[in-house]
């Protein structure tokens, strides 16, 4: 049971990883190509 | 009654003006259309002096016995529509194609062959364990419980065990949903219900991943010395792992044969299914296909067998490779999951409390591991100073 609430908890601490670092890459935001390169919206 | 015939005559005559305006409306508006498609000769808009006249629907434009310039060229559209790549000046290369025909390969192989025989798999898999549970039943201890027991797993492995196993599952259970949602859930839900579910479901997918990443990387370093096939799986084989026969129990070591088995599928698909659903998240970033189809041809060629895999591959096509690989290798994990979770709870006696409490009963760890049992009986020997359990029944 002890390592199984340990592993709840990892999970939620490594999804929670994945959404900050996704946010930092700025998923959110559009790419549009340009002749002038990529530019983020 | 003469002002009466005058009042019908005047209404005749209005219902009469108001046939013919709508006559000329109608009259008006067909020729102003003519007028506007063959180019208003008022108008300061002029076509370049190179165009070419569009022919009239219905009729064929005369054959000069030259190639026809640009959109008319019905060669260069037949190439288009086949996937012709061409020239842009963005960087984004992959605007080049205009008509990708592989969407509509991918879309129907996704929808047809695929979701098909994935349904029927799982479908067959879960018969296959109903079907050997009605037959064979629950795998006994068959020396009963004695009482004393052997620490199988560890809190790490455990830990590394259920991290793997609960993302698997909502993985699963939310790529299932993308793939049969429409047919299974939706119905269920309602339209709105599922919409949100889905919704939720791909962003829990895409963020569980690095959890499954990790519980797959603890059970590799914990247990892939234990995975190594042996002689005694050799033994185990030929008995039929011992499930099939009651009485029957090959030797084996921590894992058996079909533990084994389902190590290294769950750490190969495992780790497929990462690099393609990475692939997946990032998409465009990565020409996994095209690399790994010229590394299958050249080993292919020392066989002196060419598969012909295509190796020039569009970003796009990358893409649909990538769907299609990540469901496949889902789908077969799902499968194989399905039968150990099966083993691992109602199917034998006793195993669950492996990964329950991370103990096993002694006379379940001799009926089944009895390698492993004898050397961890030894080890606890040694560690209490004479103070070990009774050995209740013998290994065999």
């Amino acid at each position: 049971m002890k390592a199984f609430l340990l592993s709840l908890l990892l999970l939620v601490a490594l999804t929670a990883v994945m959404v900050l670092g996704f946010r930092a890459l700025d998923f959110s935001s559009s790419t549009v190509y340009t002749e002038k390169g990529n530019v983020r919206l | 009654m003469q002002l009466e015939d005058q009042g019908r005559r005047t209404g005749r005559r209005l219902i009469a003006l108001l046939a013919l305006g709508i006559a000329w409306i109608f009259v008006l508006s067909v020729t102003g259309n003519q007028v506007r498609a063959q180019g208003d000769p008022n108008s300061n808009v002029r076509p370049p002096a190179n165009a070419v006249t569009p022919a009239q629907p219905g009729t064929i434009a005369p054959s000069t016995g030259e190639p026809r310039p640009g959109h008319y060229d019905p060669e260069m559209w037949r190439n288009v529509r086949k996937g012709l790549q061409g020239q842009v000046s963005i960087p984004d290369k992959k605007a080049g194609t205009l008509v990708q025909s592989g969407g509509e390969i991918w879309r129907n192989t996704r929808n047809g062959p695929l979701s098909r025989y994935g349904a029927y798999a799982l479908a067959g898999m879960l018969a296959l364990l109903i079907g050997f549970y009605l037959v064979r039943g629950k795998v006994r201890v068959e020396h009963g419980f004695s009482g004393f027991h052997l620490v199988r797993f560890d809190t790490i492995e455990r830990v590394g065990h259920w991290l793997m196993a609960t993302s698997f599952i909502i993985l699963a259970l939310s790529g299932l949903n993308v793939l049969y949602g429409r047919y299974v859930v939706r119905p269920l839900l309602g339209e709105a219900l599922f919409a949100d579910v889905t919704m939720w479901g791909k962003w829990l997918h895409n963020h569980v991943a690095l959890a499954f990443a990790v519980g797959l990387l603890i059970s590799f370093v914990r247990w892939v010395r234990h995975n190594f096939l042996d002689v005694t799986d050799i033994v185990w084989i030929a008995k039929g792992g011992g499930i099939l026969v009651k009485g029957v129990h090959p030797a084996a070591k921590k894992f058996n044969f079909g533990q084994k088995v389902i190590f290294w599928l769950v750490m190969l698909c495992g780790v497929s299914l990462l690099v393609s659903g990475l692939s997946l998240l990032f998409p465009f970033q990565f020409g996994l296909f095209a690399k790994t189809f010229g590394a299958i041809n050249w080993m292919a060629q020392l066989a002196h067998y060419n598969p012909g895999l295509p190796t020039a591959l569009t970003p796009v096509e990358e893409m649909q490779y990538a769907t299609l690989w990540h469901a496949i290798l889902a789908l077969a994990m799902s499968c194989v999951i399905l039968a150990h979770i099966y083993i691992g709870t109602i199917g034998m006696e006793g195993a669950f409390s492996a990964m329950g409490t991370g103990e096993v009963d002694v006379n379940w760890a001799k009926e089944h591991h009895s390698i492993w049992a004898e050397q961890a009986l030894r080890s606890q020997d040694g560690s209490s100073s004479g103070t070990a359990p009774p050995r209740p029944a013998p290994a065999e």
